[in-house]
Formats: C-alpha cells, sequence, structure tokens
C-alpha cells in the first residue's frame, strides 16, 4: 500500500464524508421544517372549516329565530295561510339566497309534513320525517336543531327552530339551511384554499330527490361519492381519486397537479346524527414551499461541492506538496548517493518543512562530500 | 382727420357685429349647454353608457329614454303574460314601475340596482378567446377575450311564458344600444394597453332580473414578466379588472365555480414555444382616495415556457465561453523550471475571452432586454463567465507569470497547486452552471 496515495484518498473520503454528512443534516432539518410547516396549513385547514362550519350552523340558527320571531309571519303560519307566508317571506328569501347562499327555508307542520318550502312554493304536503332524523328530533324535544343534513335539495347545514302557536303549544318548525358553496368560496378567496364536497351517492339518490340531475352525473362520481360543489373542479378531480376519497378520518397527503405541488386534506362529512355522509376536501399550494426548499437543497449539494473540493485540493497540496513529493526527491538523491552515482543537487533548503530540512541539509553534504 | 372719421364710421359697425355675434352665442350656447346638461347626467347615472354614445350623439335624458321603451318585459303584466321574450327594448318590471303608462314616474334604469341592497355582487369571468402573440421582452401580449359580467336587477325581472327561453338576448349593436340603458358596472381593464379591432358586445336579461353581459374585446395589455426561473418560467398573461368610481361598499366584483368554470382558455388557444395553462381569478381591493377601496379581480392565463427555448441563442454561447478560460488552464504544462507557455499568450486568450463574453452578454441583453435587467439564469451564466475568467487570469498572472506559489511555498507546493487547479476548477464552474439551471427549474 503505497502512502502517496492511500493517504490522502483516506483524508478526502472522510472529509468528503463530513462533508456529505452536515449536508445531510442539514437537508434533513429542512425537510422536518417543511413538514411542519405543512402539518402546520393541514391543522390550519381542519381548524377554519371546523370553525366555518359551527359558525354557518349559528348562523342558520340566528336567521331562523328571528324569522319565526316576526310576528306577521308566525301568525301566518299558525294560521295556515301560506299565501300570506309566501308574500310575507318570499323577498326575504330571495335576497338571503343570492347574498347569504341560502339553499332552502321550510315551515314544517307538527306532523313533520312540509307546510311551506320557499324554494319551491308549490311543492308541499309531503312527509319529510322518513329521511330526516334532525326534524324528527326537533319535533320531538321541541328545541332548536342544528347539523349537516342531506334533505330532499340536497346536503346543507341546517337549523330547525320551533313555533309556537298562540296558546304556546308547538305547532311546528321553520327550517333555514344555508348551502356550502359560500364557505368553500370564503376559504378560496380568504386562505386560498381549493375545496371541494363529496357526499354518499347513494344517500343522494336515496333522499336529494329534488336535486337537479345534472348534479348526480357519472362525471361527478368519485369511488362511492358524487362531487357536488369544487371551486376548481379540473384540479380537484386529479386531486381527490376513487382511491383517495373514502376515508373515516382526517387524512393529509400531498399530489402534483397542474406543475405544482399541493397538500390534500380530507375531512369526513357527519351528519346531525353522527352518521359519515361524505367528505371535505380541502387544497393549498404547496408549490412555493416545495420550490423553497428544493433550491435550498441545490445550494447545500453546490456548497458541498465547494467544501469537499476545497478539502481534497487542501489535502493533496499539503500531503504530496509539502511532504510526499520533497521525500520522494530526498529518497532518489539517497538512492543514487548508495549506489554511487551521481545525485541531483537538492532544491533550496527553504523549499521543505523543518522535519525534512535537517534530512535535506544531510543529504546535500553527503552529496558535496562525494563529489569531493 | 380721415382716421378720426373712419373710425367714428367703423364703431357702431363693430358694435352691430359684436350684438349679433353674442345674440348667435347665446342661442347656440343655451341649446349646446342643454345637450351637455343630459349627457352630463347620462354619465353621472351610468359612465359607461355615456361613453358607449358616438361622439357628438345628442344624448335623451334617461326618463325619455324610459318613455320611449315598449312594454314588453314585465311592465304590464299583460303584455308579459301574452309575450314570449323577444329582442327588443327592455323596461322596468311591473313592480318597479306600477303606472307604466306615465312615463315620468318609471324608474331610471341607468341607477345602481338597489334591489337588494348594497353592496352590488357583480360577478365576473374571462374567457380568452384567441392569444395573438406574447412578447415577454417588452411585456405585452395581444389577445382577443370575453368579459362575462352578471349582476342583478330587479327592476328588469319579467314573465317569460310561451317560450322555452328564459331570457331576452341582444347582439352587436343591439345589445350595445340596450347597454346605454341599463345601469353597469363602471369597469375598466386597467392593464389594457390598446383595444384593436372589433369589440362585440352580448347582453342577455334573464327573467328573474339577472343581467349577463359579455364583451368580446382584441387588445394589447401590458404585464409584468418574471424570468427569474428562465428557461424554466411560468409567466401570468394578466387581465385586471378594477370598479372605477363605485366603491367596494357599492359594488363587489366576486366569482363563483361557474365563473371558474367559464374562466378558460379556449381548445385552440396556442403560442409558440409556451404550453397553454388554466385561468386563475384572484379578487382583491386597491385602495383609493380618504381610504375608499375598490374592488379588483384578476384573470390570469397561466403559460410555461418550453425550457428548449433559448437553448442554442443563449445557453449553448454561454457555456462555451466558459470553456475559454478553462483553456488557458489546460494549454499550460508544468515542468521543473516553470512552465511550457508564457503567460502573456494565455493572458491573451484570457482577454480574447472577456471580449466575447461581453460580446455575448451584448447580444442577449439586445434581444432579450427582461432577461438582462434582471437576476436569472442567464445573468448568473454570465457571472460565472466572468468570474471564470478572472480566476483564469488570476492564475495566469499569480501562478505562471509571478510564480507566486512557487516563490512562497517551493517547487513541489507549486506543482501540486497547478495540479489540483487542472482538475478543481473546471469541476466548480461547471458545477456551480449546473447548480444555477437547477434553481431555475425547481
Amino acid at each position: 500500500m503505497r502512502f502517496r496515495r492511500s493517504g490522502p484518498r483516506t483524508l478526502i473520503v472522510c472529509s468528503t464524508l463530513v462533508v456529505l454528512a452536515l449536508a445531510g443534516v442539514a437537508m434533513l432539518l429542512t425537510g422536518r421544517l417543511l413538514r411542519g410547516a405543512h402539518d402546520d396549513a393541514y391543522k390550519l385547514m381542519r381548524e377554519v372549516f371546523a370553525t366555518k362550519l359551527a359558525a354557518l350552523e349559528d348562523e342558520a340558527s340566528e336567521a331562523s329565530e328571528l324569522v319565526v320571531s316576526i310576528p306577521t309571519i308566525r301568525q301566518a303560519f299558525v294560521a295556515r295561510d301560506r299565501a300570506k307566508l309566501v308574500y310575507e317571506c318570499q323577498t326575504m328569501f330571495t335576497v338571503q339566497k343570492e347574498k347569504y347562499g341560502l339553499d332552502r327555508s321550510e315551515f314544517h307542520e307538527a306532523s313533520g309534513m312540509t307546510f311551506l318550502r320557499l324554494q319551491q312554493p308549490d311543492k308541499f304536503g309531503d312527509d319529510d320525517t322518513k329521511n330526516r332524523p334532525m326534524l324528527v328530533e326537533a319535533h320531538r324535544n321541541k328545541a332548536i336543531r342544528q347539523g349537516i343534513e342531506v334533505g330532499s335539495f340536497g346536503p346543507a347545514v341546517s337549523a330547525i327552530v320551533p313555533v309556537l302557536d298562540n296558546a304556546g303549544a308547538f305547532f311546528g318548525s321553520f327550517e333555514m339551511a344555508l348551502d356550502f358553496e359560500p364557505v368553500l368560496d370564503e376559504l378560496k378567496s380568504s386562505f386560498e384554499f381549493e375545496g371541494a364536497v363529496f357526499i354518499d351517492e347513494r344517500l343522494l339518490r336515496d333522499v336529494a330527490t329534488n336535486m337537479p340531475a345534472d348534479a348526480l352525473s357519472v362525471r361527478k362520481r368519485v369511488g362511492p361519492y358524487i362531487r357536488l360543489h369544487s371551486t376548481h373542479e379540473d384540479l380537484l378531480e386529479g386531486l381527490v381519486t376513487d382511491r383517495d376519497v373514502d376515508v373515516p378520518e382526517p387524512r393529509s397527503y400531498e399530489r402534483s397537479a397542474d406543475g405544482t405541488t399541493w397538500g390534500v386534506q380530507l375531512i369526513p362529512l357527519y351528519d346531525h346524527a353522527h352518521k359519515r355522509i361524505g367528505v371535505v376536501s380541502l387544497a393549498h399550494d404547496f408549490g412555493d414551499d416545495e420550490s423553497a426548499a428544493r433550491r435550498s437543497f441545490v445550494w447545500l449539494g453546490l456548497a458541498s461541492l465547494f467544501g469537499i473540493v476545497i478539502m481534497s485540493g487542501a489535502i493533496l497540496i499539503v500531503i504530496r506538496g509539502r511532504l510526499l513529493a520533497p521525500l520522494a526527491g530526498l529518497n532518489e538523491r539517497i538512492c543514487a548517493l548508495g549506489a554511487g552515482t551521481e545525485a541531483q543537487p537538492a532544491e533550496p533548503l527553504e523549499d521543505y518543512c523543518e522535519e525534512l530540512q535537517t534530512l535535506a541539509k544531510h543529504c546535500e553534504e553527503l552529496r558535496k562530500r562525494g563529489e569531493g | 382727420m380721415t382716421r378720426a372719421r373712419s373710425v367714428r364710421w367703423l364703431m357702431p359697425l363693430v358694435v352691430l357685429v359684436a350684438c349679433a355675434i353674442s345674440v348667435f352665442v347665446a342661442t347656440h350656447g343655451a341649446r349646446a349647454a342643454g345637450d351637455n346638461n343630459v349627457t352630463k347626467q347620462v354619465e353621472a347615472a351610468s359612465p359607461r353608457a355615456a361613453a358607449a354614445l358616438p361622439k357628438g350623439a345628442k344624448v335623451a335624458p334617461a326618463a325619455a329614454i324610459a318613455s320611449s321603451l315598449p312594454a314588453v318585459a314585465t311592465s304590464s303584466p299583460s303584455a308579459a303574460s301574452s309575450a314570449a321574450p323577444t329582442p327588443t327594448d327592455l323596461a322596468p318590471a311591473a313592480d318597479a314601475a306600477p303606472s307604466a303608462g306615465a312615463a315620468s314616474k318609471e324608474p331610471d334604469l341607468t341607477s345602481l340596482p338597489l334591489g337588494r341592497g348594497l353592496p352590488v355582487f357583480v360577478n365576473i369571468g374571462t374567457f380568452v378567446v384567441e392569444l395573438l402573440s406574447f412578447d415577454d421582452v417588452k411585456g405585452e401580449y395581444e389577445a382577443t377575450t370575453d368579459l362575462r359580467l352578471r349582476w342583478s336587477d330587479s327592476r328588469l325581472r319579467f314573465a317569460a311564458t310561451g317560450s322555452t327561453a328564459r331570457y331576452i338576448e341582444y347582439r352587436g349593436k343591439q345589445a350595445k344600444e340596450q347597454l346605454a340603458k341599463l345601469w353597469l358596472p363602471n369597469v375598466d381593464v386597467v392593464n389594457r394597453a390598446e383595444t384593436t379591432g372589433y369589440v362585440g358586445h352580448r347582453l342577455r336579461v334573464f327573467e328573474d332580473g339577472q343581467i349577463e353581459t359579455i364583451v368580446r374585446t382584441t387588445g394589447r395589455y401590458k404585464i409584468g414578466v418574471d424570468v427569474q426561473n428562465f428557461p424554466f418560467d411560468v409567466q401570468s398573461l394578466k387581465h385586471t379588472v378594477l370598479l372605477r368610481e363605485q366603491t367596494a361598499d357599492q359594488v363587489m366584483l366576486r366569482f363563483d365555480q361557474d365563473d371558474e368554470e367559464f374562466s378558460r382558455a379556449g381548445a385552440e388557444v396556442a403560442l409558440d414555444s409556451w404550453k397553454i395553462g388554466d385561468v386563475d381569478l384572484d379578487s382583491d381591493l386597491a385602495g383609493g382616495w380618504n381610504g375608499d377601496k375598490y374592488s379588483r379581480v384578476t384573470a390570469s392565463l397561466i403559460v410555461s415556457r418550453y425550457p428548449g427555448t433559448g437553448m442554442t441563442t443563449i445557453f449553448i454561447p454561454l457555456i462555451a465561453s466558459l470553456l475559454i478560460p478553462l483553456l488557458a488552464l489546460w494549454m499550460n504544462k508544468a515542468t521543473p523550471e516553470g512552465f511550457d507557455i508564457e503567460a502573456f499568450e494565455l493572458a491573451n486568450m484570457g482577454i480574447g475571452g472577456l471580449f466575447s463574453v461581453i460580446a455575448l452578454s451584448y447580444a442577449v441583453s439586445s434581444a432579450y432586454g427582461s432577461i438582462a435587467g434582471s437576476d436569472n439564469t442567464v445573468t448568473r451564466l454570465f457571472a460565472l463567465n466572468y468570474a471564470t475568467l478572472a480566476i483564469s487570469l488570476g492564475i495566469v498572472v499569480l501562478l505562471f507569470r509571478c510564480n507566486f506559489v512557487h516563490r512562497l511555498f517551493g517547487s513541489y507546493v507549486h506543482e501540486q497547486t497547478y495540479r489540483f487547479l487542472l482538475w478543481a476548477v473546471p469541476l466548480l464552474t461547471f458545477g456551480t452552471s449546473i447548480a444555477f439551471v437547477l434553481l431555475a427549474a425547481c
């Protein structure tokens, strides 16, 4: 084994390993930082959605209570004057629908029969209790109930408020149901989250009989669900597929689409009776974070390359230039002296390190003596 | 004397002419002022409506316009129930104008529709019909776009019966005429440099009072171009719509799923060297005087550059010019006495390389102005070229000419240093250039 090769090689390999290990640790830390930031983003998505949903339920309750507290409306309902109810409420419904995402607004009799649907005034008199556990519970307890429910017009965040007659007895209920759409739109405009709501197809086909047929088209089928609303149809089609969508617990993952990386958070959707009825997906563009991380990896790689090359240079120049090459020169001269042949004159003493200067000096003296 | 007499004769004549002129001016001025007042009234009610009128056209007051409209929609319930919606003049809804016969009492349709309170929400979407050109150097693109605006004006509700169509549609000139009679959001495409060619209009009035207008415009638009990631850059061809005069508490621009689906590039849209992507919508508020806010929506057509662009014209010459300073190192050979080739010959090579990089830099900055003026892969590679040239000249001067290392550390270190530089400088140079390209690709 020649030290000329193995010595520098060992040192170069060692220093390379150290530099690479340092770079690896730095990359690991960057990766963890990135994952931590992504986890925070997922947590934010879940919390924001939960808060918005709770706020929507409260909004529906407040609006419902406000409406039934208006004497003329209550009197018209108690008097079973459908025409007057329509007259009193229709403008309110239209404005609320347009401006605040009100999906439906219904009066129910104590028996659970629909007395008036403001979204479809000519359709009434059917029994909603078969598919509406929240309605049944509100009527049974004669108390406000709020939550997500799939009704005949599709899923919505509803609040059912009991209505009492003039004698204070339970007469029926009034319901306001807000659509998911404005929530997702708001999340998009405020947080740049792309969102979609997926609802169990079977449930929709059984219960949501008044939904437009195109809402349940095959094109919108994703696994056992139907994608009812999305802020970016094409994007979410690629981000949430059949294999991803059916989750019992919140789940997050990353996927590339549209030339960037998206963080997708799936949140199972439970109705008032705590039965899983679908999934909400929120997606946030992680492209900038990912790009920044990749750039830092490139910079780290470049810095490592510089580190390895400079360390290797230092090792080669010092080991070979200061030690091995002068030693080889002296060896050659001593061999020549030993063999009795004429040796080359030694380099100037300052070319050698202190440790070799004595050897070089004596070698030169031997050579001169031999010449003499 | 003669002059004084002529002045005496002329004075009454001048006075007479002056009187005649003042009477003429007063008469025509009053008429013109009347016309101007009407124009101002219309402008105040709807600046866009006024703008739509041809220059010099005489404008009837809003009430007169309303009175001139035949009540076809639901201005008269009997008329509405018997007539199918047909493209004709618009009239206010029956509930808005109980006495349709009394023209003077009919509401002004050019005023802000307050039926559903404030702010009035206007949905906006942009469809890119055609992309004619994109000059990333000037930061300009030319495109034909459909700008769709939708809002609700309850004064225009009507009862459509006897027909499957639930709306009245106007196109072209007819739509333009009708639009002049309605309230319109005063939108301005702020980054449009000029409108070229035909401007088409379409108007739909739905039975529930929903209004939908589409304006097809071909124009040149100014945008900012970010070439930091050149040649892997992605550009946003922006179409920024800002509401003028109507503050955010009066009128708000917004978009929903339907607008998102409308906002896209047509299947035929193509551009050389660029890949066409989606249209992204983004809304925000622009600041005004005294804390006023104005609603703004930006539709951005995302286009990605094919990375092959500029490969032959920029990257191959740049990489080739990197070899020049390295040749100065490789050409030489260390000997026990020093070096084979004289330092000045190698320095000449370096100076030649410097001139070639300057020439290339000049050529690139004249052809690609936007690239030359910002931090991007190309400018970084130029910087690397200059740095490598400086290192190479430094080596030539210090190592080859002055024997700096030899003098300081002796011949052995001198020789090892040269051997090290032979492979280290090229490796670091090409490693750095690859890193610059990778940074752009990230």
